[in-house]
């Protein structure tokens, strides 16, 4: 399981990488609802050269990333790269039937036991970004 | 610069202990002189006479909603004010209004989850061939209900508010007055205050349930603001009030296996087409729920149990009569919320004894202010006709669009267990407008081609076209009571809008089997005197 906490500019967001389904239901087994508040980023998979198949979802991390290093309170926010472009385009593809994440498009940010989520464009407006880690 | 001679509210400078939020780039204010210490923010008329936002909607709800997002797509900067304001419960909600939050959303989910145990308990899943091993263990788990309820009224609220943070509108969580025609105050949920001031304000505060001057109402009462949220299943439930919204909660909480017992004041569903209306209790009674008419609620007692002892008066027999249930709903009218909003100081004058807005093309009697929604005087309480009202008013504001809301033919449904469509004239009010004998009314009773097999009561399968007598017999009112009343009805009612006439229906072809097909058919009208009782199918 790949689970590196990662250190960057802001010490009140806990980083997390993903990679694939599976390590993904493993990480959300371990939730527990008393914890800080867990955010998901479901992006496509990067290339060596850290780039994303997927074109949204570069539009969207540097605005993500901007958003975060501004957050000044525990949060986990957990990045998963859901697979290749093949992958992720069958309809079968667990991220989009398994009820915990419905994906319907890529990128999309939830909040974990909670109703906040963007989807597609709505991630590369960091108004919204913003409104996930409001108070509710 | 020394601006206090050009300042219309000179003495406000001098108050210095509010405190208040900041509202950030959309402020346009002047600063105020070095003399001043301010932690306040103040909002002023500038002098070239712009405001803080182009329109102000005090309340987010449908209509206030629509109109804001409508002025923003003309350029408008707008602000949306919303507060809930608890219920004696204790029960609050989020951005969106009743309809969203407590009314015509969490209804039709409960009205959906009672319908599917219909569908399992009428015998009708078992006599279509289904296998239900132990079919009394089906029972509803209403905690289970609620919580998918609530989890999807949540995600509304969120969707709503990530739409105005999109569309650039700024929303404030506060209870807003008037501080003068163009400056209104916020009062947010810690106590500090917010000032802002617009060139046009929207009054869209919607209503809330009123309660009966009685003991034991408000302590121990709910109403529609806390049964789709109850934390604990309802039980035996007393529902005072037989309008809609008493009718369609007594029905779904029987269905649900509640015990429902409604007290009605004079008539069911009164200003509704009461033979319609009969057919709907007559279908409610026969599945269970206990009708007690003419009586009001005298007192409420709350025993040693928890139960409740509700405590009524037969109004023509005088008699007295009590029971014991376990909740108790008020569903006895709502009343707008206008008087929050300090009215007088904006110079509005134009309210209803009721506390409503009289508004007839939504502008009150001060040119900048108008209203929307439930809170107007006269019109029917509605989403979509607060929706419609709302657009076309932003349009007309900031688009210079001459087109004004119709109110007429509103197409509406009773979710009752078997639901209740219309779409115009009562039989009751064409009478009264156009006299006995120039109206024509066609009727039928029918069979739902799905009732046949699990033997299902058609008795209050029934539907009627008021129609003018003379030819070509333009449609002036449409009623159905059987299942999806709603969708039955709303193609009729764009019908309507063309000018529909009996010719027309019955020139029109029908689907078959649907239980829409049946408006097609009519061709007994009362005044014959013939049988309206369904013949076979198909002829």
């Amino acid at each position: 399981m790949a689970v590196e906490p990662t250190t960057t500019a802001n010490a009140d967001v806990e980083y997390v990488q993903i990679e694939g389904f599976d390590n993904f239901s493993k990480y959300c087994a371990n939730l527990n609802s008393t914890g800080p508040p867990t955010y998901f980023y479901f992006s496509g998979k990067k290339d060596d050269n850290g780039h994303s198949w997927c074109p949204d979802c570069v539009q969207a991390e540097p605005v993500v990333k901007n958003v975060l290093n501004g957050i000044h309170k525990h949060v986990v926010f957990v990045f998963v790269d859901v697979g290749d472009r093949e992958y992720w385009k069958n309809p079968q593809c667990p991220f989009r039937t398994d009820t915990r994440t419905k994906l319907m498009v890529i990128p999309t940010i939830i909040k974990w036991n909670g109703v906040q989520r963007l989807e597609g464009s709505q991630c590369n407006k960091a108004q919204l970004i913003e409104m996930m880690f409001e108070d509710e | 610069m020394d601006l206090t001679p050009l300042c219309s509210f000179p003495e406000d400078c001098n108050r210095l202990n509010r405190s208040s939020t900041r509202s950030d780039t959309n402020a346009r204010r002047l600063k105020p002189d070095s003399g001043l210490r301010t932690k306040t923010v103040k909002r002023v008329l500038s002098i070239d006479g712009t405001f803080d936002y182009d329109l102000a909607v005090i309340g987010g709800g449908s209509g206030g909603l629509a109109c804001a997002k409508e002025a923003v797509n003309h350029g408008a900067r707008v602000a949306v004010l919303d507060y809930v304001t608890p219920s004696p419960q204790g029960t609050k909600w989020g951005l969106g209004g009743t309809c969203v939050n407590v009314g015509c959303i969490p209804k039709k989910l409960m009205h959906q989850a009672a319908l599917l145990g219909e569908s399992i308990h009428h015998l009708e899943a078992v006599s279509y061939g289904w296998q239900i091993p132990d079919l009394d263990s089906i029972k509803i788990n209403w905690a289970n209900l609620t919580e998918s309820v609530q989890n999807h009224i949540k995600s509304v609220n969120w969707v709503t508010r990530v739409d105005l943070r999109d569309k650039k509108i700024e929303y404030i969580n506060g209870l807003g007055e008037f501080k003068d025609p163009h400056t209104i105050v916020a009062t947010l949920k810690n106590g500090s205050k917010k000032e802002l001031t617009a060139k046009h304000v929207v009054l869209a505060v919607g209503g809330r349930p009123n309660y009966p001057d009685i003991p034991g109402a408000i302590e121990y009462c709910i109403s529609s603001d806390d049964i789709f949220s109850l934390g604990h299943p309802p039980g035996k439930t007393l529902v005072v009030g037989a309008g809609y919204i008493g009718l369609e909660c007594a029905g779904f909480l029987n269905s649900l296996g509640f015990p429902a017992t409604v007290l009605v004041r004079s008539v069911p569903l009164r200003g509704f087409d009461q033979q319609m209306a009969s057919m709907i209790t007559n279908e409610m009674e026969q599945r269970g729920v206990n009708f007690e008419h003419k009586t009001i609620p005298l007192s409420i007692e709350k025993l040693e149990s928890g139960k409740l002892k509700a405590r009524w008066l037969n109004t023509q027999t005088q008699e007295q009569k009590e029971d014991v249930f376990d909740t108790v709903l008020m569903a006895t009218g709502r009343y707008a919320l206008t008087k929050a909003l300090n009215l007088d100081v904006a110079g509005v004058k134009c309210l209803s004894e009721t506390g409503k807005v009289i508004a007839d093309t939504e502008q009150t009697n001060v040119a900048h202010i108008y209203a929307v929604g439930d809170v107007l005087e006269g019109r029917p309480e509605l989403t979509p006709v607060a929706i419609h009202a709302g657009r076309l008013l932003a349009r007309r504001i900031f688009a210079d669009s001459p087109h004004q809301m119709d109110y007429e033919n509103v197409a509406t449904t009773v979710f009752t267990p078997l639901e209740y469509g219309c779409v115009g004239l009562s039989e009751e009010a064409a009478i009264q407008r156009f006299g006995t004998e120039n109206i024509e009314v066609y009727h039928q009773f029918y069979k739902p081609t799905e009732f046949f097999i699990p033997q299902r009561n058609i008795r209050n399968c029934y539907l009627k076209a008021v129609a003018m007598r003379a030819a070509p017999q333009k449609v002036l009112g449409l009623h159905f009571v059987g299942p999806v009343a709603g969708e039955v009805i709303q193609g009729f009612a764009a019908a309507i809008k063309c000018g529909l006439t009996m010719e027309h229906l019955m020139n029109t072809v029908g689907i078959h089997p649907t239980v829409a097909e049946e408006f097609t058919r009519l061709n007994i009208t009362k005044r014959s005197g013939k049988d309206p009782n369904p013949a076979s199918c198909c002829s």
